[in-house]
């Protein structure tokens, strides 16, 4: 069986939302003269460059939180036997992938 | 770096001695609570996959952000104004660029138990000369970035105890504990101690910021002097400016994703949730650090005007005296903040060097010299050469030589030649071992020659040059060659997964 994967490299409205906000984080859309218009000190271009760039945090939260999902931790098993941490999301101990990382064993699976 | 702290003696060395117990007590403790580690590649290079969101956060903030973040990026924004706002998406960037390889490459970690990027290019091409040629490319980028660390060190150690302390000791000093906590603790040390280090960074800049608005005025006062003195400072930039831009986002978001030591941490998450929390943290950052560092430098423009580019580069010396100057909470905030510095230069060369350790162990001694070695033996072996690199790496630091010194400045520029092997391997089945190992070779050649002579069309950086040749190798290489059916149908089952 082969593992499942959702990523964001394969979502066409994730590489729409790149692309216009990184044409949106390159500056080349203001007049030359920009720097005149002042917002409490700060050139107005210089705001919008950095809301564009809060919008792109944002977009890759929400391209994190819905556009990547796997099951590797369930077919694999994640954290190791000293992880205890309640923040692990690892609904497993680990082991239950069928690989014991104390003991040596380096390959989960062989190809 | 070299930044003269007036205010700073005594009190400096009090700070730097008080840090190194801290970490090696960190170290010590490590070691205590994992006794096993020492026995497995996993366990001392990978924090035995377990690390959780907090640690992991931090150990990505601490490869993303430098020492040289706090001092040297007040000056380029106090001599650019606001043209190097770039600096703040360019370090969103970096995530982005991680969301097109980090979740394959996360569950391709987790099914074959992945331990170094070269071991992902290994069971990719299963090509000897993919594989070495990629481990030497890191090593020799890993290393010019660690002794770029440990000058980094020596002048702020040198700086912040005025000069009480020399350069050469402070070295010392620092490299002696740095590997002393490492090769207790393994990665368990080299994340906990980031986690300090990203705290005391943090206190740090913010202090800067909240003392230089208060003593040395806003934002609005500093926008007064420019359009009065040097209103280029507040424009958008121009053509060439544009370009600058551009190639900053593209070259600072590909390279800082694939340093060897931040694909590393991909494979040290304790599970897919915890990587997913660090990246979104970390996605907003920037406006915490490079954007606070960027402002310190802009209130400069007006609080200490006229100054040279080389007097500006000790700005954020300047600032901090005149801070502490001010009062005794200013005075030792500021001697944190300059601990913090080095802090943040240490934490980014323990992870360096860990990583470096790891590619001799796993990488060349396990799989080429002595692939039946105990997994004791192999982490042995890693932890010695580092050693033996870093006492060159120290030689070197001392006698800089005088001629070919530009070997030593290649870094990013080689680094990032390992994209399209690690990158394009993870998805396109056909993808030719040979056309690979030529494009990275040739790319790194390119590269570096374009450095050496100071070469620069277009105003695009070498680095990218050289990657856009390696990929067009990569791409037209395979393209014509195409791939046998066997390695074919190895790549589909290994990158082979269900939508």
């Amino acid at each position: 069986m082969k593992p499942r994967m959702s990523e964001p490299v394969r979502k066409r409205r994730v590489w729409i939302g790149f692309i216009v906000l990184f044409v949106l984080i390159n500056p080349w859309y203001f007049a030359s003269d920009a720097g005149s218009t002042l917002v409490m000190g700060i050139p107005v271009w210089a705001l919008t460059v950095l809301g564009a760039s809060l919008l792109l945090s944002i977009f890759i939260t929400w391209t994190i939180r819905t556009q990547w999902q796997t099951d590797s931790d369930e077919l694999y098993g994640c954290g190791n036997k000293g992880g205890r941490g309640k923040d692990s999301g690892c609904g497993k101990q680990s082991g239950d992938g069928g690989h014991d990382h104390s003991s040596g064993v380096r390959r989960g699976e062989e190809v | 770096m070299e930044v003269e702290l007036a205010f700073s003696g005594w009190s400096g060395i009090l700070v730097l001695a008080l840090y190194g117990a801290l970490m090696l007590g960190v170290g010590v403790f490590a070691y205590l609570r994992n006794r096993g580690m020492r026995e497995s590649l996993d366990e001392y290079y990978l924090g035995g996959r377990g690390l959780g969101v907090m640690v992991l956060f931090f150990t990505f903030f601490a490869t993303q952000y430098s020492g040289n973040t706090v001092i040297g990026y007040p000056p380029t924004a106090y001599r650019m104004g606001y043209q190097y706002l770039v600096s703040v998406p360019f370090f969103i960037m970096i995530i982005m660029v991680y969301l097109f390889f980090a979740p394959r490459l996360y569950a391709l970690g987790r099914r074959f138990s992945l331990l170094t990027p070269v071991d992902w290019i290994e069971l990719r091409f299963r090509s000897k000369s993919v594989s070495i040629l990629a481990a030497i490319l890191m090593l020799y980028g890993l290393a010019n970035y660690l002794l770029e660390q440990f000058v980094a060190i020596g002048q702020g150690v040198s700086g912040l105890t005025g000069g009480t302390i020399p350069y050469q000791v402070g070295v010392i000093f620092f490299i002696v504990i740095m590997v002393a906590y490492s090769w207790l603790g393994g990665m368990r040390s080299v994340a906990y101690t980031d986690t300090i280090q990203g705290i005391a960074l943090l206190f740090g800049v913010f202090t800067l910021l909240i003392g230089s608005l208060y003593y040395f005025g806003g934002l609005p006062s500093a926008a007064e002097y420019m359009q009065a003195n040097s209103p280029e400072k507040l424009n958008p930039p121009d053509a060439a400016g544009l370009t600058r831009w551009f190639s900053l986002l593209v070259l600072v978001g590909i390279g800082a994703a694939i340093y060897p030591h931040a694909v590393q941490r991909i494979f040290s998450a304790k599970s897919e949730i915890t990587l997913k929390r660090s990246f979104i943290r970390m996605a907003y950052m920037p406006f915490l650090t490079a954007g606070v560092v960027f402002t310190v430098g802009i209130i400069g423009i007006a609080a200490f005007p006229g100054l040279s580019t080389a007097d500006s580069e000790q700005l954020v010396g300047i600032m901090a005296n005149a801070l502490a100057n001010q009062n005794t909470f200013f005075y030792w905030a500021m001697v944190l903040l300059f601990g913090g510095v080095i802090a943040a230069i240490v934490s980014t060369a323990d992870s360096v060097l860990l990583t470096f350790s790891s590619i001799i162990s796993n990488d060349l001694y396990g799989r080429y010299i002595k692939p039946d070695a105990s997994e004791y033996q192999k982490v042995l072996a890693g932890k010695l050469v580092g050693l033996v690199a870093v006492a060159i790496l120290i030689v070197i630091a001392w006698y800089p030589p005088a001629t070919l010194y530009q070997i030593f400045v290649l870094k990013f520029e080689v680094l990032i030649q390992v994209a399209p092997a690690l990158i394009l391997g993870l998805y396109w089945t056909r993808l030719n071992a040979r056309a690979v190992f030529i494009g990275m070779l040739a790319g790194a050649v390119m590269a570096g020659v374009f450095t050496f002579m100071g070469y620069r069309p277009l105003g695009i950086y070498s680095g990218l040059w050289g990657l856009v040749l390696n990929t067009t190798i990569c791409v037209v290489g395979t393209l014509l060659a195409g791939v046998d059916t066997a390695s074919r149908e190895h790549a589909r089952k290994v990158i082979g997964f269900e939508y």
